[in-house]
């Protein structure tokens, strides 16, 4: 699995694998990616990936994914994903979301995602 | 005052002193395998991941110590700076395990898989207690040392399966064996069971040994290795544990290093 590490790391990480880590801080929320670890096994990067990423932040739950079983889009897909196209039309700021959303709907979603946006700190508003 | 009000009354004094004592075992021990596994920073262990993994849990270690001298230093006990850097090293409590390191990995894995497990027996054998603040204290800490037991046993089994390195983890074993006994060279469970609300029979060297002995087994098993030779029933703490100021040549050694620094700079601040 250390096939596409780069030379430099490869005698240094020698017997081991690249694994993505992935960490939930509450339950019900999602995992985030927050980082990398070497490991010989699975098991071991579970343990490593505790002790690097979740020492001192809250967490709930991790994920580690050997790095090869990652689909990632090609290179070039990032010259095609800048965004030329005004997309102001997508956003849904103008919907009064609180009249659509039944009330224990938006309760169900605030619980497991936290407060929800007011709309002020998107990048699109101005 | 009735007799019976100044029988409570002194039992319970040195009922206090038996759980400063023991609480001053916990935290020397624990400050020193901390301290200890800080060491291998300077060494090269298999990868950086594991190193780096390995200082977070020296680092619980620490942190276990300091609420257990907070907890002794509750009792009259000395505070945690003056416990470290000033008390007198044959008034430390600590077992011999606890500062005994060989900077090798094989040695540091098996020693510590050893360590924590027969801390968990201690550990465990506390954890009904009656006493809020050590009950709270043993219920916290139990939880991250249950981590650093998967972790060193993770090691502890491949190290055992593997070939170069199956000789060195027999060997260590060998070595540790009787030190990690020597953890469970508690204060007199007698004293314990009125203090601590607990059965003085779970605190006894045996009952210890036995936990100690039930939670090894299936590590063991797993990493195919056998129990060290020896008659089971001798396996208690011995007179060397290394507890009540009697610690091997090597103790004065670490405690030197530990207070070089304050020493050069008695009056430095970090």
């Amino acid at each position: 699995m250390t096939d596409q590490a780069p030379q430099s790391e490869r005698s240094l990480h020698e017997g081991t694998a690249l694994y993505y880590v992935f960490v939930q801080s509450k339950k019900g929320g999602r995992h985030t990616h927050v980082g990398d670890v070497w490991a010989p096994d699975s098991d071991l990067a579970l343990l490593f990936a505790k002790e690097h990423y979740a020492r001192r932040e809250p967490c709930v739950s991790i994920w580690v994914v050997p790095h090869d079983r990652v689909v990632a889009s090609p290179p070039e897909w990032e010259e095609w994903f800048q965004m030329d196209q005004q997309k102001r039309y997508r956003l849904p700021n103008e919907y009064p979301a609180d009249k659509y959303i039944p009330r224990s709907s938006a309760q169900f979603i605030q619980e497991a995602y936290g407060k929800p946006s007011d709309g002020s700190d998107g990048a699109d508003n101005g | 005052m009735t007799q019976t009000a100044l029988n409570t009354e002194a039992a319970s004094a040195s009922g206090k002193q038996v759980l400063l004592d023991f609480a001053l075992q916990l935290a020397d021990d624990e400050f020193l395998v901390g301290h200890t596994l800080c060491e291998l920073f300077d060494y090269s262990g298999p990868s950086l991941e594991s190193i780096v993994a390995i200082l977070s849990l020296a680092q619980d270690e620490l942190g276990h110590a300091a609420v257990f001298y907070e907890l002794a230093h509750s009792l009259g006990g000395p505070t945690e700076d003056w416990a470290i850097y000033h008390r007198p090293p044959e008034d430390f409590q600590s077992a011999n395990i606890a500062h005994n390191r060989v900077l090798d990995w094989p040695m540091t894995v098996v020693r510590m898989a050893l360590y924590e497990h027969a801390d968990a027996a201690r550990l465990d054998a506390l954890n009904p207690t009656t006493h809020e603040k050590l009950g709270d204290l043993v219920y916290r800490v139990a939880k991250e040392e249950r981590f650093h037991r998967q972790h060193w046993e993770a090691w502890f089994v491949r190290l055992a399966h593997l070939p170069d390195s199956r000789q060195n983890v027999v060997r260590a074993l060998a070595e540790y064996w009787q030190q990690a006994i020597d953890v469970l060279d508690v204060p007199d469970a007698a004293e314990l069971e009125a203090e601590l609300g607990l059965d003085a029979g779970a605190l006894s060297p045996p009952a210890l040994v036995d936990r100690f002995l039930s939670g090894v087994r299936p590590l063991f098993d797993r990493a195919d290795v056998q129990l060290p030779a020896g008659n089971p029933s001798t396996w208690l703490p011995g007179a060397h544990s290394g507890r009540r100021g009697a610690h091997d040549a090597a103790f004065n050694e670490v405690i030197g290093e530990v207070r070089a620094v304050h020493e050069r700079y008695p009056e430095g601040r970090w």
